[in-house]
This record gives C-alpha cells, structure tokens and sequence, in this order.
C-alpha cells in the first residue's frame, strides 16, 4: 500500500510563500494498493494534480472516498480530469444523509451560479454509494467506514490490505463525545476504522491555545490528535489538516509538540506535506535505515 | 523542529517524484484484523452514553441486538454494582433480574411489555409504571422511559432507557 498526500491543508487552500513546504491543497489523499483501479480520499483541491496524473497513467477506473461534503472536501472535484473523460468510471462513496441523496447533495456543486456545468454533463461514468455499515473489499483492499464526530454526517476510513492498514480521519473532533484517554477504545469516536492501524492520518489543526476558542466547530488540537492516536493504538501519526493561518513555520513548531505530547511513544507525529509518499508497512521502510 | 531531526526511524516517508507502481511487497505479514462490528460502538452510542454520563438520572443503552452496554452512576442506586463489574448483558436477562410485575396484580409483567422492549422491537418510544426489585431487595414503583436512538438515514442502532422512581 503506498498513500501520496495530495493536499493536507483544512477549510481553504493556502498557497502562497509561507506554506510552499506543507503545501495549500485542500484534502486529497491517494491509496495506491494495485494497478486496477485507485483509491482516492477526499476531493480537496489536491484532486485536481491526481487527477491529471491518473490520466497520465491511463487509469479508467477510480473510488473516490468522500468523508463529509464540506468544501474543502469537495471543490476540486469539478476540476479532476478522469470525471471529463467518457472512457472513465468513478464510483463515489459518501456517508448517507436521512434527506438527501449523495448525488443530490454533490450536484448542488455542480450548478450555476456556483459552476457553469451540471452533474448530467460530466462524461464519465459517475456513480454514487452510501458507504456500507459493514466493511467492503475494492479490489486488493478492505475498507471500513464510520460516523465520527464533526458537524454533519462525516465518516472516517480505514483501508486494509493483506499487509497493512491505514485510517484516514481528516476531519474529527473525538475530545467532544468525551475523554479521550483513559476510555475504553469501542467507546472512541472512529475506533472502529482507527483502531491499530499502521498508519493514522488525523486532524491537529489548532494549538492547544487555539482550540480552547474553537471548542465544537469539529477539530482537534494537536494534543488530542497524539491522545488519540495512543488510545486507538496507532503505529504512526501523520498530521492533518492544517490550520490555514499555520505558515510553514508555525505547522513546525506544531509538529515539535506532537513529538513532546507523544514523549517516549512510537507514534513519530510527523507533518503531512504535500507530495508526501509513505510506503505501508512501515517496516519495508524501516529496514532501509 | 524539522523533518528528520529525531532519531531512530525517521524518516519513514519521502516525497514524489513516485517509483514505477506495481512495486510494494508483501512481507508476509498476518492479515491486519478488520474491526470487529460488534466491538466498536456506533457514534450516536458513543453520544447517547456521553449524555447519560452526565445525567443524575438513572439512565442505561442498549444496542440494537438488544445487549445493555452501559448504565450510569445514578442506576447504580437501583441495579446494584456498577456497570463496569457486570459489563455487557443481554437486555432481557439483566431485565428479568428485577422481577417487573404489573402494578396492583403483581403479576409478572411480560417482556413485550416492558418499554425497552418495546423500543427495540417497535422502535417507538414507550414509558410504562411498573413494580420491580431493586438490587437491595426493596420492592419499589419505577416508571421507565426508553426511546429508540437513530442515526444518519434512519440508521437504528439501539435505545436509551430512563429510570424514574415514583
């Protein structure tokens, strides 16, 4: 399993001097896992360059995971080459809505006066999916969806191959269904996809002291992300979804008190940044040290 | 502090651009467990017994197959020892520990009757008074309150029950 982190910054793109290290695209994260088809977490505008590399690489048949509708998850998917290409199937998973169908809901994106073309003119084969209760297999890969704490219906992923697993929770504020350490793990919001992964790719946007006037918008502080992470017994910790205040500089020192949270731990908290390749598991890459 | 600057592992990534695909290796590993459905409790689970938590009411969850996986403090008063040294039970089976009877008759009130069951089954909310035996031996009048807990798209995924001592 090989993820490349496409976009990593929250709420609206940021690009610009001061963040051309951890990049200004939105969430978009890539799930290599085997040549037939590819996984896609979120539609951030980082979709746009995978999507250009796609169809560079000849790739007919794409899954793209969408955890929530917000906009930051959800504005590059207008721009994603493969969805105006008719020789391309996307299959887009969602979490469900009581009122709303997912393509209803998406297609709003895809109307004037917020875009000049409608859903029925996109010339791929587009076809939508409520992620299932129970666990899936797409291809090489079995995949888990749960309801996870943060404003509106918002899943949390976790992709599983024979080999390694990772959670993608780009969105999720755990400490408001109460503690986090010291609870038992099936009473955590998102153990169920985070539980053990390899790898965990979780929200830290704010600072302690940030998140102490941001209490319920459905983010976490960088000391609940490494919280979490130990609770669920994760392997590893990538930072997520940044801040758009955070420059370069400042999402360093955020990276300084994740490790100084994680102390003697083996999460190694570490700056998602565009560009990003982590190959899974991790102990291929250990073993080249 | 800046990328690579621990020791150890690091770093365990790198940065496009990618390798030719088609090149990660299996190592053998064991398959890593899917989680368990049943272990891991849905969000609105997680929710209800956050709220219950904070309640001097006493209040327990259900899921919905029907298994008690908590009750509060304020049940403790009634149920006896606290949630975590009885841990999870069938609804029905802790139910019956209380020996429900019908107010007046005495009768044993039957499981259909009986607002958690109810709730379950029916998937409405129920409120019933009724005579149990509360873990002192007392036999006291409750009334009991259980509402059906739903999530996204109508999901159904168990039930809060309130206890109310007359």
């Amino acid at each position: 399993m090989r993820l490349t982190i496409w976009g990593c910054r929250g709420s609206v793109p940021t690009p610009g001097p001061a963040t051309v290290h951890s990049g200004g695209n939105t969430s978009c994260v890539e799930v290599f896992v085997d040549q037939d088809c590819a996984l896609v977490l979120d539609a951030g505008t980082g979709i746009r360059g995978l999507g250009e590399q796609l169809m560079r690489r000849g790739c007919s048949r794409i899954h793209l995971l969408l955890t929530h509708l917000h906009l930051d998850h959800l504005e590059g998917l207008r721009f994603f080459a493969p969805l105006w290409d008719s020789r391309v199937t996307v299959e887009i998973w969602g979490p469900p809505s009581p009122l709303v169908s997912l393509r209803e809901r998406i297609s709003r994106a895809f109307s004037p006066p917020l875009f000049p073309l409608h859903l029925a003119d996109v010339d791929a084969q587009v076809k939508f999916h409520d992620v299932p209760r129970e666990p899936w297999k797409i291809g090489g890969a079995t995949l888990r969806a749960q309801l996870v704490v943060h404003p509106g219906p918002t899943v949390g992923y976790r992709v599983a191959t024979e080999t390694a697993s990772m959670a993608y929770l780009p969105d999720h504020e755990p400490a408001l269904a109460g503690a986090i350490e010291g609870r038992d793990v099936e009473w955590i919001s998102g153990a169920a996809v985070a539980a053990d992964a390899d790898l965990l790719v979780h929200d830290a946007q704010f600072f302690e002291d940030e998140y102490e006037a941001r209490i319920g918008w459905g983010h976490s502080s960088v000391g609940d992300a490494v919280a979490y992470g130990r609770a669920v017994g994760a392997k590893r910790l990538l930072l997520f979804h940044h801040e758009p205040n955070h420059s370069d500089r400042g999402l360093e020192e955020l990276e300084g008190q994740a490790r100084a949270f994680d102390g003697a731990g083996e999460l190694q908290p570490t700056l998602a940044r565009e560009g990003m390749v982590i190959d899974l598991p991790l102990a291929r890459a250990l073993d080249k040290r | 502090m800046s990328v690579g600057a621990a020791a150890g592992a690091w770093p365990w990534y790198r940065f496009m651009p990618r390798p030719k695909l088609g090149q990660t290796q299996n190592l053998g590993r064991t398959l890593p467990p899917v989680a368990d459905t049943r272990r891991y409790k849905h969000l609105v689970l997680i929710l209800a017994r956050e709220l219950a938590s904070n309640l001097a009411t006493p209040a327990g969850i259900v899921d919905d197959h029907g298994m008690l996986v908590f009750y509060n403090e304020a049940a403790e008063a009634i149920v006896g020892p606290p949630f975590s040294e009885v841990g999870e039970v069938p609804m029905d089976e802790w139910t019956a520990g209380f020996n429900p009877r019908v107010l007046g008759s005495e009768e044993p009130l039957p499981a259909e009757q009986r607002p958690a069951r109810i709730a379950l089954d029916q998937r409405r909310a129920s409120h019933e008074r009724y005579l149990a035996t509360s873990a002192d031996g007392v036999d006291r009048e409750i009334a009991v309150t259980a509402l059906p807990l739903y999530a996204h798209a109508d999901e159904f995924v168990g039930i809060m029950v309130i206890f109310w001592r007359e």
